[in-house]
């Protein structure tokens, strides 16, 4: 809103403010940016750079030479895109049976799903990884106890892409963003499309898929970022080096107390990297993730 | 809404919906169950023998002094954390939307930490807060030996709680710039004609009017808090000096699966999601109350 | 095209508690514009989208050109609908819109072309039909929903007060608009509205619904002149038909502070009863008439409407003529008696025409 309102002082003050913010939040990744620039022996020297140095390239090359930390990004890409696609997916097509059918299942999948997001994985990580490590220890449970037999499959998620993405993805929070989507789209639309002869499945597709792009979009973004920053589930599920994700493989870099003097500069540098795919990617859909952050709540 | 169903069908819904179902079973119900099953009894470490102890494992965690030293490290860090993630993105939102043409740049930049992680971040920190070569280095110079977060207690919990606060930034801004541009503009209009400057009318018109997104954001920074914050404590501090930021979260880890102790850590688990479906409750009873009174 | 006529015997529909309708029955002659008129709630969309199968009646039978349709999903009811909103896919052209019921039906390409076309034809959409409907203003919407509803040639049209979202002026040119579409079209047509101007000037017989029950059903005028009931008569018109308390003795009735009627009726004891009258039907300066006080004037530049009060009750005229009325003068109302309904007070039912004024 554009009033005519003078208060120089305020508006001054406030300037400073949001300016000395500005160095707040992007302080760390000024800072990753300054030493990862910088010689290992100018660090030890001098402390960390508060001015960008010369070598950047050499020490990002340096870091990405090594070759776990291109594993690393590569398997962050692939757990985050499974886990995009799959929440999508499931998101979409759930949200769709709890909103436009009126059966009970409409219940059953919108309570069944509601409950998980009173609890995040952080706190039942332990029988999770239990669980991913015996994939079928529920199914020979209730086969034993109804019928007796003892089934001897079994199958270890852990240290798998699907270890890793499957219970990232066993939350609710994208079927509540498309219920509430769905919720606004006009019943006369889905009655215009039974009219016309469409089908549950049709109008799916041909409706409201193509109603839902930006909700995609948005959701898409806000899950490609919380995946990418995890760190607990990888921590626990991932004991092979080779299949570390990014952020869960950043503390590898950090020294060891009696190890070789620290190279500091490639520490930043590699979180540098780290940072930096999840940061273009903000850069590239604002206007989704913002609007994924206030739908979803994170 | 109208009450009438859309579509028929018994199974396509059901066909729909079941691999969500599927999964959340698998991955949630099953966990959850097991937990629970866990907490009653006394497990070999990932072994194939239990012992029903009834609430032996309860006991044996509320005896224990360093459960009351994680719950209180726990409500320090959340209180601290929620406190000041809520009341700094509450202020720069404020100020955003005072400068019509620089706010646009500022609302830009301010949300770029979202893109850090916990663990990225804990570990920039971990250099940048080091005695050695790190920045509160200058203050070692000025006082010898006073940064010293590998010792105190109390500047390792100053540190992860102003990382912690840092990573939630972005967040709270953001749902609080969406609810500020919410308000109706006459009501600002208004308070503006009857005298109230732009800082009156924050205190007095704009605050009030943003109460349950403020309430909301504390509540997710909380819960964030309770379970999410273990990057961060893990990179950072491993829950030390001497468990000053051992939380639950972090101690509930170290336990299962450094100690091995399955039964401790899966009672700790539950009586740690007792404490998040509380909070919880009391944000459901909160918003339901709201929406009766906007009804 | 032509139309299938539809019977629907015995219709119940509840929400929860509430009942909407009991045991309804409506005939809808083949080819004929039906307009269901009556107050919001009354049941009206209700019976449409049960029509229309996009609602399940709890009990009764829904039948389209005699085949019992009860169970038959919306698609193959052969009924084209027109919703209040228009529900035009909002990613979807003009084209696509008129069309996707058509390729769902399995039409070949070329089919579909001719059809669109000729709907576009017959609508002037000529030129939208590669915009998007958030290109299009209300009335362009409007025409793509219609057009949409008839490029499928189905035997019913149904519309769900089509014309609520337009402003006065688009509302009365798609009056017309439907009227000669309907001539050109000839399907059997239900019209659900709550305007009584749209039920007047659109119906071949209105169908006036009150609580889930017919209130009266039959031509626009039959409604206007002859209605059946007190609320038929409050409900059609502009303003409505004033409906006076009176007493009956004898074969007179007698309007408190304002004079004597005579009806044809006799009543052997003192009762009470109703007398409706049309505001323009009032003749102003009648000698020896009914005695009123004039409260004010609306000049509307092409008649006037006087506010008068027949002791304590207010009762609505209209008058074309110049003569100059000061508030607060003295009036002498007649009432020609042809223009006469009287009304059982206790039911509210019409008993017959017939009166005369004495002094």
């Amino acid at each position: 809103m554009n009033m005519v309102e003078r208060h120089p002082l305020l508006k001054a003050t406030t300037l400073v403010l949001l300016m000395l913010s500005l160095v707040f939040a992007l302080g760390p990744i000024y800072l990753a940016l300054c030493s990862a620039s910088v010689t290992s022996h100018q660090i030890l020297l001098h402390g960390l750079a508060l001015l960008p140095g010369k070598y950047l390239w050499e020490n990002l090359s340096a870091v990405l030479h090594r070759a776990d930390i291109g594993h690393m990004l590569v398997n962050s890409c692939v757990v985050s895109l499974i886990v995009v696609a799959g929440k999508l997916a499931l998101a979409s097509t759930s949200a769709f049976a709890a909103v436009y059918f009126r059966s009970r299942v409409r219940h059953l999948v919108f309570w069944g799903t509601f409950i998980t997001l009173l609890l995040p994985l952080e706190v039942r990580i332990v029988p999770t990884y239990a669980v991913a490590s015996d994939l079928f220890e529920p199914l020979r449970s209730i086969l034993t106890l109804f019928t007796g037999l003892h089934l001897h499959a079994s199958l270890n998620l852990l240290d798998s892409y699907t270890g890793l993405s499957l219970p990232l993805m066993a939350s609710a929070t994208g079927t509540f963003l498309f219920r509430q989507f769905y919720l606004t789209v006009p019943a006369e639309l889905s009655e215009a499309a039974r009219m016309d002869g469409a089908g549950p499945v049709r109008f799916f597709v041909d409706i409201l898929l193509p109603l839902s792009k930006a909700n995609f979009a948005a959701l898409g973004t806000i899950v490609f970022l919380t995946t990418w920053k995890d760190y607990m589930w990888p921590l626990v599920a991932i004991s092979r080096p080779e299949m570390r994700t990014i952020s869960l493989g950043i503390s590898t870099f950090l020294p060891t107390e009696t190890g070789q003097p620290p190279e500091w500069n490639l520490v930043m540098a590699a979180a540098l990297i780290a940072l930096a795919p999840p940061l273009v990617v903000i850069g590239l859909t604002q206007r989704w993730f913002v609007r994924g952050v206030t739908g979803v709540g994170k | 809404m109208k009450s009438s169903a859309r579509f028929h069908g018994r199974w396509t819904p059901f066909v729909l919906g079941l691999p969500q179902l599927m999964l959340i079973v698998l991955f949630f119900y099953w966990p959850t169950l097991k937990g629970w099953w866990w907490s009653w009894h006394l497990e070999c470490p990932f072994g194939h023998c239990s012992t029903f102890v009834g609430f032996g494992n309860y006991a044996r965690e509320l005896k224990d002094g360093s459960f009351y030293a994680s719950l209180l490290t726990t409500a320090v860090f959340s209180a601290l954390s929620v406190s000041l993630s809520v009341l700094v993105a509450l202020l720069l939102a404020g100020m955003v939307e005072l400068h019509q043409r620089s706010g646009k740049l500022f609302r830009n930049l301010l949300i770029w930490p979202y893109a850090v992680a916990g663990s990225v971040l804990g570990v920039i920190l971990k250099v940048a807060a080091s005695p050695s070569i790190g920045l509160m280095g200058y203050l070692n110079t000025l006082w010898p030996g006073f940064w010293q977060p590998h010792l105190s207690g109390v500047q390792a919990m100053s540190m992860v709680v102003f990382a912690f606060a840092w990573t939630q930034i972005p967040f709270d801004f953001i749902v609080l710039v969406a609810a500020l541009r919410s308000i109706p503009t006459d009501y600002m209009a208004a308070a503006a004609i009857d005298g109230a400057g732009p800082l009156r009318r924050f205190i007095d018109i704009q605050v009030p009017m943003i109460r349950p997104q403020l309430f909301f954001v504390a509540m997710i920074n909380l819960i964030d808090s309770i379970t999410n914050s273990f990057a961060i404590i893990d990179t950072m501090t491993q829950g030390g000096p001497g468990g000053a930021t051992d939380i639950l979260a972090y101690k509930i880890y170290r336990d299962g699966f450094i100690g091995l102790d399955l039964s401790g850590s899966s009672a700790l688990s539950m009586l740690l999601m007792l404490l998040v479906l509380a909070v919880s409750a009391v944000q459901f009873v909160m918003f339901e109350r709201q929406a009766r009174r906007e009804a | 095209m032509s139309g299938a006529a539809i019977q629907v015997r015995g219709l119940s529909k509840r929400y929860g508690e509430r009942t909407v309708m009991e045991q309804l029955d409506i005939d809808f002659a083949t080819g004929q514009f039906t307009v269901v008129l009556g107050p919001s709630g009354c049941g009206k969309s209700t019976l449409l989208r049960v029509i229309a199968g996009l609602e399940e009646a709890d009990q009764g039978t829904v039948s389209i050109g005699d085949v019992d349709m009860t169970r038959t999903p919306p698609q193959s009811r052969g009924c084209a609908m027109v919703f209040q909103n228009y529900a035009l896919y909002p990613h979807m052209s003009v084209r696509d819109n008129i069309g996707y019921a058509l390729k769902l039906a399995g039409l070949d390409r070329v089919e579909r072309e001719r059809r669109i076309g000729e709907a576009a034809e017959l609508l002037g959409l000529r030129d939208l039909l590669d915009r998007k409907p958030t290109q299009l203003s209300g009335g362009q919407r409007q025409r793509v929903a219609i057009g949409r509803a008839i490029a499928r040639r189905q035997r019913v049209l149904l519309f769900d007060e089509p014309l609520s979202n337009l402003d006065a002026k688009l509302r009365h040119d798609m009056r017309m608009e439907l009227r000669r579409l309907h001539n050109e079209i000839g399907a059997t047509t239900i019209f659900v509205t709550h305007d009584q101007m749209e039920a007047m000037t659109l119906a071949d017989r209105v169908v006036l619904l009150n609580k889930g029950q017919v209130e009266q059903a039959g031509t626009p005028m039959a409604l206007y002149h002859q209605p059946r009931t007190t609320f038929v008569a409050g409900f059609i018109g502009t303003p409505p038909m004033n409906v006076l308390t009176a007493h009956h003795e004898g074969d007179y009735a007698t309007i408190e502070d304002g004079g004597r009627l005579h009806v044809d009726q006799r009543a052997s004891q003192r009762t009470s009863m109703m007398i409706g009258i049309r505001p323009e039907a009032i003749a102003l300066d009648a000698p020896n008439g009914i005695i009123a006080t004039l409260d004010a004037i609306e000049d509307l530049g092409s008649h006037r409407v006087i506010y008068v009060r027949i002791g304590r009750q207010r009762v609505l005229a209209i008058d074309h003529g110049r003569r100059p009325f000061q508030p607060g003068e003295t009036l002498s109302l007649g009432f020609p008696p042809d223009a006469i309904c009287c009304f059982d007070a206790a039911t509210g039912e019409r008993m017959a025409r017939v009166a005369e004024v004495q002094a």
